[in-house]
């Protein structure tokens, strides 16, 4: 089928269309209620700044045998898939060998063998999260990462001797209730070393 | 037009010259008269100068020859180094004569000249004691050689039309500092011309034009500091101008004038590379307020040539501003070289801040700061001093407002010796401190406080005030670069300084007289200590300069008035060198104590103690044989253990310390100085990467052409293949049914050309129907893509020559930049020899280190590491192996013992070996100390070399005593792990009671790049270094001998056999056949270990960059780093014997880790002849980590499997050439794949279908599409890896 463009009359009303439509935007944006039209922008962003700071420290959420985690955002530093590992001889069974994040070997740990839990299909994980803390940085296996929320948004916050009978209470530095999902906050401060091998 | 030959610039010359003799004869005859004054020397050798600078110019060597050699006379008798004696008066007759023979007869009778010259020149070079052609024979050679040379110049010049330009810019002869004397002193003749038409009538050639603006003489130009722009220098050469051709003369000057500017800047480099290093010198040199010597005018008189040049070769090319400052400058360089006395650091300072501004000026006039320009006249006129001046500035003023704090608290005597200091200033001079500093001494006053004063910059007094007047003297230096500069430097400085003392040591090994070469390598040894103390004065580390001074006078005392020399002066030395490194490289760690005690034995030593300063136990039992100068407790010592007495620098030095801007703690060189011809190379070979990118760049244009052609032709197949679908198979289709079928059916012709011609038969005239005509465009587009693979054939064989020198370019590239990184052994030499004397004299033995090979590059980051393990070494070799000196004697061995420190290149390596002549390794007492361990049978088993490998286990010793150098059994574990860490081994490598012990490190050139060798075990990809590998052979299995300990023979050599893929993977699961029954063998030698270990396959051998496993992981054994593939994949590069010896290890239990296995990835075969099937589920396959093998069909996958042994197959039933059913009859007969699983993939759902696949051994079946976790979930569940 043939589509043809239509000229002469339509084309000269064009432009006062066009204004007519121009000038509604104008007066719908003028009438618009702007969140920063009385403060000015800057105000706008200083209190959406200010709501974030009031939403405390994000974190991000990730799921082993459908425990929820989380660590603190600022530790995680690549999120991906399941990369290609390459294993080593002569390491422990938690570290699954090395796999190259962006030109760069980093280790992989197997993180349900660390806080040991259940191995699922004998699967790993099917995500990487990159972790690093001063001068230590490894690759840990998840099944799903599930997002980021802010220390605000919990609902409650469990402390660690209430989940003292969990295999992996040593690693936990809290428990958040979100959702009325519980999130084991992993402390790095003991994970960390306890990951570090050989130094 | 130009001057177009060089003749009738000599021409003009002579005339010149002509007018020049009279004068000079003028002035020759006040000279007899003796009314010869110093203007009269200046003006005659300004005469001279120019006549030497304009013979050159014209190339008249001869004349030249004699003006050079008179003019340098005239510089010794302004310099006062020659008197005007009558010798010196005969040469300079006999050289005014040859001016005159010269300038009326040169063209008339050369022999006359050449009489002359050979007079004048006797003459000259008997006064210079020139060594060379001092008979008239002699001279008359090099005249005839001089006269050869002219005249084929002259051939050459007037065959054809060389315009002067080209003579003054090309020629090498001729620099851009004669053409400017030339040009200014012709300039000047002109002007005295002007002034004295009698005495040089001009003629035609008159070389003084009307329009000149200004007299051109250097002063006159550089006072107005305004030239006269373009006419001045038009008019100025205007003896070169032909006054016939204006147009053409201009257009000519822009040129010229363009090429001078150009030269100007080349020539301006090399000026102020001369300048800096004169300047440099000069830094170094004057670190006190001292007198100038002859030296330091030399060097005086080289940066105010430099500078001159500068100036005149800017004012000539009108670089007005350079000019005018170079004037400036060098009005101070004047003074100073013919004025000043004395000189001081500050001034140096000054000269080298003009000198930045003038190569500011040059280089970057943009970035020229007026304000500075204006300080440093404020300081040259300090300097120079102006009496008419409301405020006279003296540069050495601020020692008054000094003294006056200093004296506050010093004795009556030392009081009188800064009021001699001022006086000597008020006087307008600089003091002779150190005459005063003599006489203190002489007087028995503590004279550190004006040693110090001398030394320091003033800017920290005695009481710790900061210095006034230091805003003045500071100049905004970035002391951090100077502090950097001064780092490097004394870097060279303490190598040059080790070197001659190691030799001295190796020397003197008993009390001798002093011998010329002793003296030269003190010598040596004091240059060093005297440009590190300057330097250090320079940049106000005032310490480090203290102490050098101290060192310095007993050095001095050494080479000029001691006449004899011993082991123990040696030690003195030795020990004062160590805490003058000690200062530069770690202050913190200098103990005063040590440094008293050294002062002492200074003093003792050079027989004059010094009353004053000898601490109370120092008085009478101090022998050079005193540990106390080497004790523990001075190496032991930190700044807060404080010795009773202060020694007086240190504390002044501690108190300037804490005020620094920069405190130099555990000081790192931050910077690395790379070989201008290094950068060089890289530069040139960046350029032609860039080059070969362009060509490369060009290639893949045509590519896509060709890639638009292909796709041309691929366009009209798919037509061919329309018309044909369209035109036959439809009509095939419609033919179905009927009897008639296509061959026997008429093709359709086209057009009527069987109507036309129904006379022809078909076999006498081709009929072309339509079918012929799509054969004959399929044939034709046949042939166009056949072209078109041609075409990219080419390309590809292109691409891989340009892909080869992209390689071999990157390679070198990188090899050259590794280069940059790399420092020969010296940098770490300081402190292994410390280490020997240290150590030695702790323990009371006499240890010669003997270095061969230190000029052996590695990483200077490798050094550095090294230099610890290094130390280890040699502290255990004095310590356990070397016997002390008496029971070296009675073993008949020399007392002093030996240790040899070698290094050499072994192919992409560096050896190092330690070799000591001890007593060798004590076996009994190893496998003893062995027993205490939990390896007390296997002990007494242990061969030699076994024994001696367990020195490095930790926690094993030897020794029942703890010593502070040894016997803790922690040491050697961890030099063998910093080697590790550096990719490197090391070994004992002989142990004997006669011969000693011998270490061997090998060390990797690079920690970045590694030849290797590509190899899979177990289905993975492993790398290891090729250097390691001496062959790689396929073995017979008979050849394999043992069970447990297996041994393999290669040809008369038995080794020790393994197999990786059990090292590995603890069992071999999977081998092919041809592995099994004939492996495929890499024998390893290493040096000190050689093994044969089986592989399954080789991939191939490249270069490789290694990375490391991260800051997790650091070192896990037997793994060195990883490299990564084209694939992004990760390969272990493995340290073969380490894995092997580690794996030993493991088994002897020494290290109780749990048994690890690799799991091997899942190998699967996918068989589809869909091609997006197979790439989907390839895809899937190799998200979970597994390796896929992919085959179109059964016939195909047969053919595979014949090398390739896959964990499961994943086959489709219906495929072109062998279907499913038929690919798994074939792949069940053999025995191999009798129990590998295989899942059937198919659309076909029929139970017939499923039947008979069960039928044919097939073990599951999913059906297409999948669900992806279904078929993950079967795939493990059959392959057997993943247990529920």
């Amino acid at each position: 089928m043939e589509i043809k463009i239509k000229k002469g009359k339509t084309a000269a009303h064009s432009p006062s269309s066009l204004e007519m439509l121009i000038s509604t935007i104008d007066q719908q944006i003028a009438n618009a209620p702007h969140p920063y039209a009385t403060d000015g922008f800057e105000a706008f962003l200083g209190s959406q700044l200010s709501i974030l700071k009031n939403r405390g420290r994000q974190y991000i959420k990730m799921q082993l045998n459908s425990i929820e985690f989380a660590l603190p955002l600022k530790n995680a530093v690549e999120i991906g898939y399941f990369p290609k590992i390459t294993p080593l001889p002569s390491l422990p069974p938690w570290i699954l060998g090395i796999c190259n994040i962006r030109g760069d070997i980093v280790s992989v740990v197997d993180l349900k063998q660390v806080l040991k839990l259940k191995l699922k299909d004998n699967s790993p994980g099917k995500y990487l999260l990159m972790i690093k803390d001063k001068q230590f940085s490894t690759v840990i296996m998840a099944d799903k990462i599930a997002g980021i929320f802010f220390e605000g948004d919990v609902d409650n916050q469990v402390q660690k001797n209430q989940t003292k009978n969990e295999p992996f209470s040593h690693f936990i530095k809290s428990t958040f209730v979100l959702n009325q999902h519980p999130i084991h906050l992993l402390n790095l401060e003991v994970l960390i070393p306890e990951l570090a091998i050989g130094s | 037009m130009l001057e177009s030959s060089l003749d009738n610039i000599r021409k003009d010359f002579i005339d010149e010259l002509k007018g020049y003799v009279p004068k000079l004869k003028d002035k020759l005859n006040k000279f007899e008269k003796s009314s010869f004054d110093e203007e009269d020397l200046s003006e005659f050798h300004r005469l001279v100068h120019t006549i030497k600078g304009a013979s050159s110019l014209v190339k008249l060597k001869d004349l030249n020859t004699v003006a050079a050699e008179l003019e340098n006379l005239l510089d010794q008798i302004i310099g006062n180094q020659i008197g005007l004696n009558e010798t010196v008066q005969n040469a300079i007759i006999s050289s005014i004569a040859f001016f005159d023979f010269f300038s009326f007869s040169r063209h008339d009778d050369p022999s006359k000249n050449e009489k002359h010259m050979v007079e004048a020149l006797e003459a000259l070079q008997n006064l210079n004691e020139l060594p060379a052609t001092q008979d008239s024979d002699g001279l008359l050679a090099q005249l005839q050689e001089i006269n050869d040379f002219e005249t084929a110049e002259d051939d050459v010049l007037n065959s054809s039309e060389l315009a002067i330009d080209d003579d003054i810019i090309v020629d090498d002869v001729v620099n851009l500092e004669e053409v400017i004397d030339f040009k200014n002193k012709l300039q000047a003749g002109k002007n005295d011309t002007a002034q004295e038409e009698d005495l040089l009538p001009i003629g035609d050639d008159e070389l003084v034009s009307d329009d000149v603006c200004a007299p051109f003489e250097d002063d006159t130009i550089m006072d107005d500091h305004n030239l006269c722009a373009d006419d001045s220098l038009n008019s100025g050469d205007g003896n070169l101008i032909d006054d016939d051709d204006d147009d053409d003369d201009y257009d000519d000057l822009d040129s010229l004038q363009e090429e001078l500017i150009e030269g100007f800047y080349q020539e301006a480099e090399d000026h102020f590379q001369d300048l800096g290093d004169a300047l440099s010198k000069l830094e170094n040199q004057i670190t006190i307020q001292d007198r100038l010597t002859q030296e330091h005018r030399e060097l005086l008189r080289l940066i105010r040539r430099s500078v001159h040049t500068v100036k005149g070769a800017a004012a000539v090319v009108k670089l007005t501003d350079i000019a005018s400052w170079g004037h400036e400058f060098e009005d101070l360089l004047d003074y100073l070289y013919e004025e000043a006395d004395t000189i001081c650091p500050e001034t140096i300072q000054v000269m080298s801040q003009s000198s930045d501004i003038l190569e500011q000026y040059v280089f970057e006039p943009q970035n020229v700061q007026s304000a500075k320009i204006d300080e440093l006249r404020t300081e040259f006129a300090g300097i120079i001093g102006f009496p008419n001046d409301d405020e006279p500035i003296s540069h050495c003023e601020h020692f008054d407002d000094k003294n006056t704090a200093m004296c506050e608290d010093i004795d009556e005597k030392t009081a009188q010796i800064f009021t001699d200091i001022d006086e000597y200033e008020l006087d307008g001079e600089c003091a002779d401190i150190n005459g005063i500093i003599m006489d203190a001494r002489e007087a028995g006053l503590n004279t550190d406080e004006i040693d110090l004063f001398c030394t320091d910059d003033h800017d920290i007094t005695e009481d710790g005030c900061e210095d006034n007047d230091y805003d003045l003297y500071n100049f905004e230096l970035p002391q951090d670069e100077l502090l950097e500069g001064f780092y490097q430097e004394a870097e060279d400085h303490f190598y040059d300084l080790g070197n001659a003392l190691n030799k001295l040591e190796n020397q003197i090994t008993h009390e001798t007289s002093l011998t010329p070469e002793h003296k030269e390598l003190v010598r040596l040894i004091r240059r060093s200590v005297h440009t590190i103390k300057g330097a250090a004065a320079v940049v106000k580390l005032t310490d480090i300069a203290s102490w050098g001074h101290e060192f310095e006078d007993l050095l001095d005392w050494l080479y000029e008035k001691a006449d004899k020399i011993s082991p123990e002066i040696i030690k003195i030395v030795s020990d004062a060198t160590d805490v003058l490194e000690q200062y530069v490289l770690e202050p913190r760690l200098v103990s005063p104590a040590r440094v008293e005690k050294l002062k002492t034995a200074f003093a003792y030593a050079a027989a004059c103690p010094e009353p004053s300063k000898k601490s109370p136990d120092s008085d009478s039992d101090l022998t050079f044989e005193d540990d106390s100068l080497c004790t523990d407790d001075c190496l032991a010592e930190t700044p807060t253990i404080q010795s009773k007495q202060e020694p007086p620098a240190p504390a002044k030095t501690q108190t300037a310390q804490s005020k620094k801007p920069a405190p130099i703690e555990q000081r790192k060189t931050k910077t690395l100085r790379i070989d201008m011809a290094k950068a060089e190379s890289l530069v040139n070979l960046s350029s032609e990467l860039i080059i070969a990118l362009s060509a490369f760049d060009q290639n893949v244009d045509g590519l896509g052409n060709v890639i638009g052609e292909l796709d041309q032709s691929r366009l009209r197949l798919k037509g061919t293949a329309r018309d044909l679908e369209v035109g036959y198979e439809v009509k095939a289709i419609q033919h179905l049914g009927s009897h008639q079928s296509m061959a026997q059916s008429p093709l359709p012709v086209i057009g009527n050309e069987a109507v036309a011609f129904p006379e022809f038969d078909l076999l006498e005239l081709d009929r072309y129907s339509e079918f012929n005509l799509i054969i004959r465009s399929l044939n034709e587009t046949v042939v166009d893509v056949s072209t078109i693979n041609t075409q990219l054939s080419d390309m590809h064989g292109g691409f891989k020559a340009y892909l080869n020198r992209l390689r071999i370019l990157l390679s070198e590239l990188q090899e050259k930049i590794m280069r940059m990184r790399m420092t020969p052994m010296t940098s770490i030499l300081n402190r292994l020899r410390r280490t020997v004397r240290e150590t030695a004299a702790k323990l009371d033995k006499k240890v010669r280190l003997d270095v061969h090979g230190q000029e052996i590059e590695l990483d200077k980051l490798v050094w550095d590491k090294l230099a610890d393990p290094l130390m280890h070494l040699l502290r255990n070799a004095i310590d356990h192996g070397i016997e002390s000196p008496d029971q070296r004697e009675a073993l008949g061995k020399p007392a002093a013992a030996s240790i040899f420190l070698k290094a050499a290149y072994l192919g992409n390596q560096v050896v190092i070996t330690v070799t000591d002549d001890g007593r060798g390794l004590d076996f009994d007492a190893i496998r003893q100390s062995l027993k205490s361990t939990e390896l007390p049978d296997r002990a007494k088993q242990m061969t030699e070399q076994e024994l001696a490998d367990m020195i490095f286990q930790p926690g094993l010793t030897t020794r029942h005593d703890i010593s502070e150098i040894s016997g803790r059994g922690i040491g050697m574990d961890v030099v063998k792990e910093n080697i590790s860490s550096l990719k490197g081994t090391v070994h004992i490598k002989e142990s004997g009671e006669k011969d000693g012990t011998t270490f061997q490190i090998r060390i990797p050139l690079t920690l970045a790049v590694m030849q290797a060798l590509l190899f899979t075990v177990n289905g993975r990809l492993y790398a290891t270094s090729l250097y390691d590998i001496k062959e790689i052979v396929r073995v017979s299995p008979t050849e394999i001998k043992g069970k447990e300990k297996k041994s393999i023979k290669i040809r008369d050599l038995t080794l020790p056999f393994y197999h990786l893929s059990e090292i590995l993977a603890g069992v071999a699961q999977k081998r092919s056949k041809k592995s099994i029954d004939w492996p495929l063998i890499l024998v390893i030698d290493t040096g000190t270990w050689k093994a044969a270990v089986a592989i399954d396959s080789m991939e191939r051998q490249r270069d490789i960059v290694i990375k490391s496993l991260g800051n997790h992981l650091h070192h896990v054994p037997g793994i060195i780093g990883a490299t990564l593939m084209g694939d992004g994949t990760a390969a272990p590069i493995l340290n073969i014997e380490e894995l092997l010896s580690d794996a030993s290890v493991k088994a002897s239990s020494l290290i109780k880790t749990a048994k690890q296995t690799i799991q091997n990835p899942l190998e699967i075969m996918v068989v589809d002849d869909s091609v997006s099937v197979r790439m989907v589920v390839t895809r899937l396959m190799q998200r979970q980590g597994w390796k896929v093998q992919a085959a179109k069909d059964g016939v195909e996958a047969l053919e595979l499997l014949h090398e390739y042994q896959p964990d499961l197959v994943i086959l489709d039933v219906e495929m072109p050439r062998m279907n499913g059913f038929e690919f798994m009859s074939a792949f069940r007969s053999q025995t191999k794949f009798q129990k590998t699983p295989v899942i059937m993939l198919t659309s076909r759902t029929a139970k017939k279908h499923r039947n008979k696949a069960k039928q044919v051994g097939v073990n599951g079946f999913m059906i297409k599409p999948y669900k992806d976790e279904e078929f993950i979930e079967l795939i493990k569940n059959l392959s057997g890896r993943y247990p529920n």
